[in-house]
């Protein structure tokens, strides 16, 4: 079979696969909704709706209907986009949570390529002196920074840089006061995203290190770089060409875990700046009771993340062809 | 039984080995302990508003200080001590029982139910813990039985897939062979023959789950889905979220230091422990 054939069928083998991931997410949002204890009602409508919403809520949903049509109404409302009406936000509930996302792909996106650039570099920093004192730092500071809860961490920078120091803003996206336009409403949202960013950065940073490193040490063991080594290629040619570069094909796939523990990160860190995406809509929605919202940011960013990681899969299989064989 | 013994003496001498390792042992017992004793300790109830002024900052009465309705912040930080050990072990314990049995049936039996198991578990790599915690807890009540319950729910195929890969290897080797001809029963040769040789990675996973519980019991309290009538670290960071601004600064430092000390002591025993007991294994992937 050729290359590209395979290429092709492990693609539709691994979106096939993400299949029953999905209907899996749908059916524990759904079951949440039926099974907590209290009237479904709340669940569908939120605490705050009026009961001609209620009523027309109960006969749309077929909530009188047996648990599976109920499943099946559910299902098909999904799929046409409904995932019902926020009271608190009056507006449909995808409409809410879709005004949110630029802001969480910023701030994930920046802290992602901020996390792998330095997180990449610690690790070749401590693999070129392994066993030495900066090995030992590295490792030490990775451990600090996967031990450190996010939201700690978010309320400690917030204390230190905004509140104390006053060098960054303490949460928001933009300057209120001042109406910036232009290039200076680009530099704004840039400097309120700093202190954010470095939050969910930070932590993240640590465990990138150890993962790279891991991989890169397993690496260095291989035959090959003693080849390389023995023919008298210079060791900073050794590291780049060989090591690095086998060592992060693995680390690819990492990636859609990444985006899942970013996002996780991303509801703290955007609760304690007051960040306006996904995760602080989250929050102000747990405290509102505005239940359909947090059932459709739970379906919503399952369902990304699901494509997240089968899209690192096929990029992993483009990049190591033999895993496309099982 | 005396073999057994003899190991464990000649882990504890590695182990001891590692100072950092030993401090952090010796901080966990210490964080348990005063957990235990807290009324011994603390003469201040937790939750008592009143016990001292409002926004004390920490002094001889209250070495770290009150909260706004004038709580001791040093009574919330012992007692808090018995909500998060509690929990992270819960889980870490209930998590690692139903890993152990599920995977060790899966890899043992095969085909079907290593299949079925497979699946599961890579539905649950893929889900966001954190978002589904909060859904589960949100909706089901935000009780601490609850929130163990959660978790364990959220953590145990981790451990099952780690057992499945252990005991496939295992079930190729020459003394289970033996065991089978000799007609042991197939539980038998589970429980007694291949878990024990299971034992150390499971011990190694047990303690980063435990750190795991601790910091998502303290994530959900910090999102307000904590139980009211109890004292959490997670709930007293909370708290102090509102007074950041106002340079209240010992509300939020002192729960938080309790427990980033307790996540990063447990992850450094974690990470000692994985290279004792395995040192083949080098790396190893931490998922959320």
């Amino acid at each position: 079979m050729t290359n590209v054939g395979n290429l092709k069928q492990f693609i539709i083998r691994r979106a096939i696969s993400a299949i029953p991931t999905v209907f899996f997410i749908l059916l524990i949002a759904f079951l949440a909704t039926r099974l907590a204890p209290g009237d479904p009602i709340t669940y569908l409508a939120g605490e705050h709706a009026p009961q001609e919403l209620i009523d027309e809520l109960k006969a749309k949903f077929g909530l009188d209907k047996p648990l599976h049509v109920q499943f099946l109404i559910y299902f098909a409302n999904l799929f046409r986009g409904d995932f019902g009406y926020s009271f608190v936000y009056r507006q449909s509930v995808l409409q809410v949570i879709l005004e949110r996302v630029p802001a969480t792909v910023l701030l994930v996106g920046t802290s992602i390529l901020f996390a792998l650039i330095i997180g990449i570099a610690l690790a070749i920093l401590s693999v070129r002196h392994l066993n030495s004192f900066i090995d030992t730092m590295v490792s030490s500071a990775s451990m600090i920074g996967y031990s450190l809860p996010v939201f700690w961490l978010a309320q400690l920078l917030t204390f230190i840089f905004a509140v104390k120091l006053k060098m960054f803003p303490a949460g928001g996206m933009i300057n209120l006061r001042a109406q910036y336009t232009g290039i200076y409403r680009v530099l704004d949202v840039a400097y309120h995203l700093i202190l954010p960013s470095l939050n969910l950065g930070l932590i993240y940073m640590g465990l990138i290190s150890r993962l790279t490193k891991a991989e890169m040490a397993e690496v260095l063991t291989q035959d090959f770089i003693l080849t390389a080594r023995s023919k008298g290629i210079p060791e900073r040619r050794v590291m780049k060409r060989h090591v690095l570069r086998n060592a992060l094909a693995p680390v690819t796939t990492m990636t859609g875990v990444l985006v899942g523990l970013m996002l996780s990160g991303a509801i703290f860190t955007e609760t304690v700046f007051s960040w306006p995406g996904l995760g602080r809509l989250l929050y102000d929605s747990l405290f509102a009771r505005d239940y359909p919202v947090v059932t459709a940011i739970f379906t919503v960013t399952s369902i990304v993340l699901i494509m997240v990681t089968a899209i690192t899969d096929i990029l992993y299989s483009i990049l190591d062809p033999r895993i496309r064989v099982e | 039984m005396t073999g057994e013994v003899s190991q464990i003496g000649h882990y504890w001498r590695l182990y001891r080995k590692d100072k950092v390792a030993v401090i952090a042992l010796l901080y966990i017992i210490l964080i348990i302990l005063a957990g235990i004793f807290a009324p011994v300790i603390t003469k201040f109830p937790p939750l008592l508003t009143g016990a001292g002024p409002s926004f004390a900052s920490p002094n001889a009465q209250h070495f770290m200080g009150t909260d706004d309705l004038g709580r001791d912040i040093f009574s919330g930080v012992i007692y808090g001590a018995r909500v998060s050990m509690g929990v992270g072990f819960a889980a870490a314990v209930g998590s690692s029982l139903i890993g152990l049995f599920i995977g060790t049936i899966a890899a043992y039996y095969g085909r079907t139910y290593d299949m079925i198991l497979m699946r599961i578990t890579e539905i649950f790599f893929v889900i966001p813990m954190v978002f589904l915690a909060i859904l589960l807890v949100a909706f089901f009540g935000s009780s601490v039985w609850n929130v163990i319950f959660v978790i364990i729910i959220l953590s145990w195929p981790r451990t099952a897939r780690l057992v499945r890969g252990q005991v496939l290897a295992l079930k190729q080797r020459d003394f289970v062979k033996a065991s089978k001809a000799l007609g042991e029963r197939d539980f038998y040769i589970m429980f007694r023959e291949i878990l024990p040789n299971t034992l150390a990675p499971i011990i190694v996973n047990g303690s980063i789950e435990v750190a795991r519980a601790i910091v998502v019991e303290a994530g959900l309290s910090f999102l307000g889905l904590g139980s009211t009538d109890l004292t959490s670290w997670g709930i007293m960071l909370y708290k102090s979220q509102r007074f950041l601004v106002q340079q209240i600064w010992w509300t939020f430092s002192f729960p938080g230091v309790a427990l980033f000390s307790t996540v990063l002591s447990l992850n450094v025993i974690a990470d000692t422990l994985n290279t004792i007991l395995n040192p083949r294994i080098r790396k190893r992937v931490v998922r959320q």
